[in-house]
């Protein structure tokens, strides 16, 4: 995929990105294309002041400034069924207050989408895309009947030692709050605390290493959104091929009407 | 003002990002044009390590399947030779592999016995490790001859041969967890021009379309293919369609027809392409499977291999990164052509060459530099006598002709007949978690 293709005007082209079979354009050109995305003045900054760090709000920023979109055609929510991939594995994490909760607790009992991030990201495939498509996804479910007391949106967090309680509450409260389609924010005590969620869902992190091995502060992951049913079973995983809020609503949508009784708890709140 | 204030604090948010350099994993360093959209690792440049799968044959070697491991890294001192040879025990028609989405396990089926082999090949690819083996296919599902195996998130979609009912062609399709447990089983449909065959897998997850093929059961593809060419009952038993699906759904959506076992099917990974490609083995033609001007899918011979009068026999394609160009292997005359993709709907032979006395699938790198060869197509497929060479072949390609780098005499090296190719490269040095 050209880099102009990805940059639809500066923002990210959901509808170009991943159009193409083979997940290859982010792993390909990842490094061209994040340099590219550095160079190029994005709407919202100047380039000559962006420091470091700003990359990735510029990125981020011109993610959520993006139209979603999904080329191909979807069935109707209902009218096909999704498969029961893997139980949803336990594990137990903090809040952004700082207080224990099981994952299960989180997951349960309403239909959840959960992706695993980590704050310092800067991979423009990466986590940027999954909070751009978790917002847009949180504002269309809570305007939608079907989806706004039933759909739970859970960040679990890849970097417990930089992501602690006081980080995620920033980021939390850096999302509306009156949306009826709550998003947690989650991290893990330790990282062997997270180790074994992580392999039990096959998402595999390394840190990443200079050319004289030191550790860089990023962390290597491939980008997946799970769906888990409010019975715990994992029903989809989207990789960057095919994540976006649309794809994610229609299956929401299928999980709630073969749910009826999924409860996000918004209800009460 | 509410906006500015939500998006100032959006910013603060994030302003407390530090920068970092996140670039995805990446545990392989090289690798094919033709395997799954969600498979991650996926980066251009130089293959490490070849596997094999490939059928044990009386009297050669110890007579077993085996994994067979190449060094394909320029300048090492094991560079084209074997270097790990993994027997998994009796001969079962090996035949195709595939990557779990992860890239750290590669499947590989056998279509006779029906056992598929889970092998490590993501702790250390130049010594893959069998870890796990599943035997009850055919008593769980019914179908029989597990072909292709195509990684979908979490999970590998097998495409099967055949059924347990009467070994003919009528199959479907199993889904396994990574895991290796079996979730859920989807016949070929027999509706709509359906023939109920299938043979190979193709995703496009972007448009939500898959595509299958289809070619024959295991009273065909096990039958001494002499006995086969003179039985004309037989040879009617061979798939004619391919199939459109709604891959959400797992649903047919269109069923095309496609005489003369359309097998191996390409999308296009060009920027903006929307097609894809397959050939059909007895009718030897090229097929383009295109949307036309009113949004319609369709199927449609765009191109003959070879002579089809003298029934050359495509077997395996090869796609180019770009879309451009396509291998093409005649068994026949053992042969590999390279056609001339730049307009699918015209494409044409621009190059042939003889690989040997005859010759079965093809792998190339992503940047089409390199490209491999082997010889087997099924155990009773396969020449008799001198004719029956077995090999692997390394080319270098620098777009005009094709020079060969090593070859490997899987007979003279007591191995056996080689089938299916994977690359794999050792993963880059940086400290798991």
């Amino acid at each position: 995929m050209s880099q102009r293709a990805f940059l639809a005007g500066g923002a990210l082209d959901h509808a170009a990105f991943g159009r193409n079979r083979l997940n290859a354009e982010n792993v390909i050109d990842s490094k061209n294309l994040e340099r590219a995305l550095c160079e190029k003045p994005v709407s919202t900054f100047s380039h000559r002041a962006l420091p470091p760090f700003a990359h990735a709000m510029a990125v981020a920023l011109a993610l959520f400034a993006a139209e979603p979109a999904f080329a191909g055609k979807l069935p109707a929510p209902g009218s096909y069924a999704l498969q029961r991939i893997q139980a949803a594995p336990d594990a137990e994490l903090l809040d952004a207050a700082g207080q224990r909760l099981r994952l299960s607790k989180a997951t349960s009992g309403a239909v959840t989408a959960l992706a695993f991030f980590y704050s310092h990201c800067q991979d423009p495939a990466g986590c940027p895309v999954a909070w751009s498509t978790f917002e847009w996804a949180r504002k269309e479910a809570s305007e939608d009947p079907l989806l706004k007391s039933r759909l739970r949106l859970v960040f679990v967090s890849l970097d417990p030692e930089r992501d602690t309680p006081p980080v995620l509450k920033l980021l939390q409260d850096s999302e509306r709050s009156d949306a009826s389609v709550p998003w947690l924010f989650l991290t893990a005590s330790s990282r062997s605390a997270l180790a074994p969620l992580l392999q039990a869902m096959g998402e595999e992190v390394a840190f990443d290493v200079d050319a004289k091995g030191g550790k860089t502060g990023a962390l290597n992951h491939m980008l997946k959104v799970f769906l888990i049913d409010p019975e715990g079973w994992t029903r989809e995983i989207y990789t960057v091929a095919f994540l976006t809020p649309e794809n994610l609503l229609n299956d929401a949508r299928t999980l709630a009407l073969e749910f009826p009784g999924a409860d996000n708890g918004s209800k009460g709140r | 003002m509410a906006s500015n204030i939500k998006l100032g604090r959006k910013r603060a948010a994030l302003a407390a990002l530090l920068c970092a350099s996140a670039l995805g994993l990446s545990p392989a360093q090289a690798d094919e044009t033709c395997n799954s959209p969600f498979m991650s690792g996926l980066i251009k440049g130089q293959e490490q390590y070849l596997h094999v799968w490939t059928l044990g044959e009386k009297g050669v070697g110890d007579e077993s399947d085996k994994l067979v491991t190449i060094d394909v890294i320029p300048g090492s001192k094991t560079y084209g030779k074997v270097i790990h040879a993994l027997s998994v025990g009796g001969r079962g028609e090996a035949h195709h592999m595939g990557f779990t989405d992860d890239r750290k396990y590669l499947w590989a089926g056998r279509l006779d016995d029906n056992k598929i082999f889970i092998f490590d090949v993501g702790t250390d690819p130049s010594t893959p490790k069998l870890v796990k083996t599943i035997g009850d296919l055919t008593e769980k599902t019914g179908y029989v001859g597990p072909h292709t195996f195509y990684a979908l998130p979490g999970r590998v979609l097998v495409q099967a041969l055949s059924n347990k009912q009467d070994h003919g062609g009528r199959t479907g399709l199993i889904t396994f967890n990574n895991a290796g447990e079996s979730i859920a089983t989807t016949p070929m449909p027999l509706e709509n021009g359906g023939d109920g065959y299938g043979y190979d897998i193709a995703i496009n997850p972007a448009e939500n379309l898959m595509l299958t093929s289809s070619f024959t059961g295991w009273t065909n593809y096990m039958m001494d293919v002499g006995q086969l060419l003179q039985d004309s009952a037989a040879m009617k038993n061979f798939g004619a369609t391919m199939v459109l699906w709604d891959l959400k759904a797992m649903k047919p959506e269109q069923v095309f027809s496609v005489p003369g076992a359309p097998l191996e099917i390409r999308w296009s990974l060009a920027p903006g392409a929307n097609w894809a490609v397959t050939a059909t083995a007895l009718t030897s033609k090229l097929y383009l499977v295109k949307e036309d001007e009113q949004q319609q899918w369709r199927a449609k011979a765009v191109a003959d291999i070879g002579d089809p009068a003298a029934i050359p026999l495509p077997v395996d394609i090869s796609i180019a990164a770009d879309g451009k160009s396509l291998w093409v292997n005649t068994f026949s005359d053992g042969a590999t052509r390279l056609f001339d993709l730049s307009n699918p709907e015209a494409p044409k032979e621009i190059y042939a060459k003889k690989i040997g006395s005859q010759v079965n699938m093809v792998s190339q790198s992503w940047d089409g530099k390199r490209v491999y060869y082997t010889s087997s197509l099924l155990a009773n497929w396969d020449k008799k006598g001198a004719d029956n060479e077995q090999f692997l072949k390394a080319y270098a390609w620098d777009g005009k002709e094709l020079k060969e780098s090593f070859a490997i005499d899987f007979y003279k090296e007591g191995l056996g007949r080689a089938h299916h190719m994977k690359f794999t490269a050792a993963a880059p040095k940086a400290e798991a978690e």
